[in-house]
């Protein structure tokens, strides 16, 4: 099972629900990973430290956080590993936090990624 | 497909700067002979070609420059080379920062220190490889594959860099330096600079200038500053006395240096990780 890659690359720029979005920047951050193709495995490392992972993740999964999104941003390490027979492959991340949702995408050539990826308010 | 019975001798490259050298070692492998002229831990903002360095670029083939105006002899060199030897000024084939230019404020110059980004040098990697194509056509494919290893190790530096400043939480990324070199770096990396000199390591420090500096430091809770291999510590000793911020340590910054150092990958690793571990 897969998802287009074009739908993973081609998403609209980032968007801010202004009816749901939170006004405190300690309001939960939620990170959602969506997959091109099924990963083996994979995990999310904040300043260095693995803040969430997991095996077999499905195409899309999420996970609610309790820390503050500060307003210079954050880098989100992302580490993912597929069968050797994926062929090129994407991740993308979406980062909805108080200040609205960014997301960005990261590909993958050879079965596995290790990427940084920067989230900033989008405003 | 020809075939060559013998091979030619190797191309001569003079080079002015430990950048450009080790490019040119790592893309013309034993194809190429390169004589660096500026050697590690040499001030590039204060070198000048002697006569005996004129004599090795007119033997050259390849004459490779740092450009971005770090060199101000270029014309020189241009004289002494053999009429058909090429002058590359590698810096000048992809786009510049600029700065207020010290002490004369309406006035902007190219930032020169274009290897504080990786992904410049992998360009330049690009800009050599090509200029030796011109020079040695029949060594098209070596200096290809040279030059594709040599990028593939730059982006696992790359992606080793990254990884590592991501340990530093992005409001912490604020480098105060003993002049202003990491322009590059601090736009790849999301740092915002305070030099305590301009753009070359010529420039006199005004009292006034070290005060505001002395402030900003106090105002933005910056926790260490930063000395660098071949400048003079002194300013930087009087910042750290008046605001509370610790020395966090030697950077290289106008080029490669000796040890850890000799090489691009050590010089990055070691100013990369000397940043994060002072300011963490």
């Amino acid at each position: 099972m897969a998802i287009p890659l074009w739908n993973l690359t081609h998403k609209a720029e980032a968007v801010m629900d202004l009816s749901t979005a939170p006004t405190a920047a300690k309001a939960p951050v939620r990170i959602q990973l969506t997959f091109a193709h099924e990963a083996t495995g994979f995990q999310v490392l904040y300043l260095g430290k693995v803040i969430w992972e997991g095996k077999e993740p499905g195409l899309v999964t999420q996970k609610n956080f309790d820390m503050e999104f500060p307003k210079a941003g954050i880098d989100l390490e992302v580490k993912a590993e597929w069968t050797p027979a994926t062929p090129e492959t994407a991740v993308r991340m979406t980062v909805t936090h108080a200040y609205g949702s960014t997301e960005q995408t990261a590909w993958a050539a050879k079965g596995s990624l290790d990427k940084v990826l920067t989230f900033v308010d989008p405003q | 497909m020809a075939t060559r019975l013998w091979a030619a001798e190797p191309v001569g490259v003079a080079s002015f700067s430990t950048i450009t050298t080790e490019i040119a070692e790592k893309v013309g492998g034993d194809r190429v002979k390169v004589s660096g002229l500026v050697k590690a831990g040499i001030d590039p903002h204060d070198y000048e070609p002697k006569p005996d360095d004129l004599k090795q670029v007119g033997g050259a083939r390849l004459i490779l420059a740092s450009g971005k105006h770090m060199e101000n002899y270029t014309g020189k060199l241009q004289e002494s080379a053999a009429p058909n030897a090429l002058l590359v000024e590698v810096g000048d084939a992809f786009s510049s920062l600029t700065m207020k230019e010290e002490g004369e404020a309406q006035k902007t110059v190219e930032d020169p220190h274009w290897w504080h980004s990786i992904a410049n040098v992998k360009k330049a990697v690009r800009v050599v490889q090509d200029a030796l194509v011109k020079i040695s056509p029949a060594d098209t494919g070596t200096f290809s594959k040279n030059a594709d290893a040599y990028v593939a190790q730059l982006d696992q530096l790359e992606n080793w860099a990254w990884a590592k400043i991501a340990e530093l939480p992005r409001d912490k990324r604020k480098l105060v330096t003993s002049h202003d070199a990491f322009q590059y770096f601090a736009r790849d990396y999301g740092f915002t600079i305070y030099p305590v000199e301009g753009v070359s390591t010529h420039d006199e420090v005004s009292s006034t200038k070290v005060a505001a500096l002395v402030q900003t430091i106090k105002d933005q809770h910056v926790k260490a500053v930063f000395f660098e291999n071949i400048e003079n510590p002194k300013v930087l000793k009087e910042v750290t006395a008046e605001t509370g911020a610790k020395i966090g340590g030697e950077l290289y910054a106008d080029g490669l240096g000796e040890g850890q150092a000799a090489t691009y990958d050590g010089m990055i690793r070691h100013n990369v990780t000397t940043i994060v571990e002072a300011l963490k």
